[in-house]
């Protein structure tokens, strides 16, 4: 009895237009958002992505970096003699791949002095300026100059320069044990990006030392409330679009609409819904929040902290405004569904597009007022999450805070009244399957 | 009191060759103190014209007007005088009776302390106060049925609307629910009666409009309408048979009586005046008028309905 039942529970479910929209439709719709994505990415990374494909400049005090230019020509002697005698050479590069990790290739420029490289960093033509001072091998220290720090910016550089360095000390005959030390040790701690102490030009054109710690918490706390405004509306959601499903298959939808507008009904359960997954997230604040909160706080004064209530509170508006654009949206069409599994389908079309921003986070980061950054703050549909990331770098000017927050305001506003026109034709259907057409249809002639 | 007026009202759903005519040039008009029977076929608008007097709709053409003033306008002010029970009916299986009542009440605009002291006669009334603390689920269709009334009439609604008000209850219920209805007539109240239930349409509704296929096809005083679509019809106690005479179309022997069915446009006089001339004499005579359901059956049941037959 149990097959038969779940035999034809399976024939029902895939006969569902539906499940059919979503089967079929959802993968083209999430290719073409990677396509989209992909296409952003490629066609305009070399001037709306800056700092994605870095290119570096290396001024080498200790010289290290000249023996460890020998690897590529003692990894291909290795190639060769294996092939043609059979024999094994134990070159260092060889040693080096063996005992630590991989060799990156190296495609930075060297330059003699830092004032050298100086020019071609104000010229362009390089990003950073990785620095090895003389004493590299007592201090371990690196100096990295950027025109301006970001998040995801020169991460990479300094790793790469500082894996040549401990192969370059391997290269050199009659290591010290403190040399052994830095090479091995670069294998157990990784090259930690405090070692690194970062500059950026400041005030008079003069490099000031970055305190990253810094600057990636003053990042950390409003990109924060962006992963919980997805967060939040992932796990609530379900519960907005079941609730509607629910008061629909019980029918209690056509009493309410006789006490109630459509669009006080809409907004009612939006809001309402906003305010239990504020009340979740101060809960789940109230019970995980007071260690980091206690941390950051006793710590700020020795880390530098710098809050920034401006910034958290303008986040926690688009927050809001998101939540409830997006809850709207999701209430008009989850009301489109014959049941609750149906909606939820429906539902998956409003749940994607806040995601595309945190697939782009390196991007919105990394230029918080490019091109990319600024279509997807001021459209609607991406405009809460992208703009608390791009908020989060502190680089945002007011006027496009402002406009972003207009235009999210007035979508809102549409959202609710398109909605409510759904709500009101979707919540007294029955057994009609949708599809974007009909919808459009509907929309246009109730 | 309230008063209600529907003028050249149409309403379409879908575009293009999907279009649905719902409602068509529909007229009519109710006031406070009277019940109005919203008849006809399953189709036939009846719940659009209501979801229209809701707003759940707007009309395409014509105007909706309540005391006056167009629907629209006073809506707010009027959903808090509406009591609604639609056709199909649906409650928070999950939540307790109480709960749905206090919700209910918030949202007719009463304080936590009226919604309680409104709902107490009526939970005793309706025998649900034992049922207050349990949850819907556990009501039976009969009982869900009267806790749906008792929420619609929680607020002292000045019109109530109920789409087949009488479904899924015992005799006993449908008397409740009639006196129901009756009282409110009485203090003044618009009723409106959506229902297939013609003897409760006959024991209950002053006017009716009769609908089909979007348009009104009758409207107008119960009485009236019954008359005008009875062939004139006469039942009498007579020995000799009443054959012969001109204005007589047939004859029916029904038990010890026979029921004399007139010609079109002859009247009780004229078989009176044809009696009287022929020296026949009778012991009874009762004039019979059709049912509302035969004419309700006779109506809808036509292939081809006419606007031009209504009774106005």
């Amino acid at each position: 009895m149990t097959r038969i039942v779940a035999w034809y529970e399976f024939l029902f479910t895939v006969k569902r237009p539906a499940y059919l929209i979503v089967t079929f439709g959802l993968p083209v719709f999430i290719g073409m958002y990677i396509g989209f994505i992909m296409l952003v990415s490629l066609g305009t990374a070399s001037y709306v992505v800056e700092g994605l494909s870095t290119k570096v400049g290396v001024v080498d005090e200790t010289g290290l970096l000249e023996h460890a230019k020998r690897y590529e020509a003692d990894l291909e002697e290795d190639k060769r003699r294996r092939n043609e005698k059979g024999t094994e050479i134990e070159s260092a590069a060889r040693r080096f791949e063996e005992m630590f990790e991989k060799i990156a290739p190296d495609d930075s420029r060297t330059f003699a002095t830092l004032d050298a490289a100086r020019e071609a960093l104000d010229s362009g033509d390089i990003d950073v300026i990785i620095h090895v001072p003389i004493n590299h091998v007592e201090t371990e220290a690196i100096d990295c100059f950027v025109r301006k720090w970001k998040l995801f910016g020169a991460i990479a550089a300094p790793q790469r320069v500082r894996q040549r360095l401990r192969l370059g000390l391997l290269q050199r005959a009659g290591l010290s044990d403190a040399e052994m030390a830095i090479i091995r040790g670069g294998d157990e701690d990784g090259a930690s990006l405090g070692a690194v102490t970062l500059y950026e030009l400041g005030a008079g054109d003069q490099f000031v030392e970055v305190n990253q710690i810094q600057r990636i918490l003053g990042f950390a706390v409003p990109a924060g409330i962006a992963g919980l405004l997805i967060f939040a509306l992932m796990l609530n959601a379900g519960f907005l679009v079941a609730g509607v499903a629910e008061e629909k298959e019980n029918k209690v939808i056509e009493v309410l609409l006789s006490m109630v507008r459509v669009d006080q009904l809409l907004m009612g359960k939006v809001l309402g819904l906003s305010g239990a997954a504020l009340l979740q997230l101060f809960v789940w604040a109230a019970m995980a929040g007071p260690i980091p909160l206690i941390v950051a706080w006793a710590g700020s004064e020795a880390i530098g902290f710098e809050w920034r209530p401006g910034v958290i509170l303008i986040s926690a508006i688009f927050f809001m405004l998101g939540f409830v654009f997006y809850g709207a949206l999701l209430v008009g069409l989850g009301s489109l569904g014959n049941n609750t599994k149906e909606s939820q389908q429906y539902s998956m079309y409003i749940m994607l597009p806040p995601i595309v921003p945190i697939l782009m986070v390196v991007a919105l980061v990394n230029a918080p007022n490019g091109l990319l950054s600024r279509a997807l703050g001021w459209f609607p549909l991406f405009s809460a999450p992208t703009m608390m990331i791009r908020l989060a770098t502190g680089e945002v000017p007011i006027w496009d805070i402002l406009l972003s927050a207009v235009i999210l305001i007035a979508s809102t506003w549409a959202a609710v009244r398109v909605s409510a026109r759904l709500f009101r034709i979707g919540a007294l259907m029955r057994g009609q399957s949708m599809n974007p057409i009909r919808i459009a249809r509907l929309l246009f002639h109730s | 009191m309230t008063r209600i007026e529907f003028q050249g009202v149409s309403k379409s759903f879908g575009g293009g060759a999907s279009r649905i005519d719902a409602v068509r040039d529909v007229s009519f008009e109710a006031t406070g103190g009277e019940t109005l029977g919203i008849l006809g076929p399953n189709g036939a608008g009846k719940t659009t014209i209501i979801r229209m007097l809701l707003d759940v709709f707007r009309p395409d053409a014509g105007e909706i007007r309540v005391d006056g003033g167009l629907n629209g306008n006073r809506l707010d002010t009027f959903r808090r005088r509406v009591a609604y029970l639609p056709e199909e009916r649906g409650l928070y299986q999950k939540r307790k009776i109480s709960d749905v009542i206090e919700y209910t009440g918030a949202l007719r605009g009463l304080s936590r302390a009226e919604t309680r002291d409104r709902a107490t006669p009526l939970l005793e009334r309706f025998e649900l106060a034992a049922y207050a603390r349990k949850k819907v689920a556990t009501l039976s269709k009969g009982m869900s049925q009267k806790l749906q009334i008792l929420l619609s009439v929680l607020h002292d609604p000045d019109v109530l609307i109920f789409d087949e008000p009488f479904s899924g209850l015992d005799p006993v219920n449908v008397r409740l629910v009639r006196r129901l209805v009756l009282e409110h007539r009485e203090r003044g109240k618009l009723v409106c009666l959506c229902t297939h239930m013609m003897s409760e349409v006959q024991a209950l509704c002053d006017r009716v409009m009769m609908m089909h296929r979007g348009s009104r096809v009758l409207y107008g005083p119960l009485q009236e309408i019954r008359r005008a679509h009875t062939d004139y019809q006469v039942t009498v106690d007579i020995d000799a048979a009443p054959e012969g005479l001109a204005c007589v179309d047939r004859v029916e022997r029904v038990e010890n009586s026979k029921n004399v069915y007139l010609k079109e446009g002859r009247t009780l006089s004229d078989f009176l005046r044809e009696m009287a001339m022929a020296g026949r004499t009778m012991r009874h005579m009762s004039e019979g008028l059709r049912s509302i359901e035969d004419v309700f059956v006779s109506v809808a049941g036509a292939s081809r309905v006419s606007v031009s037959g209504e009774a106005k």
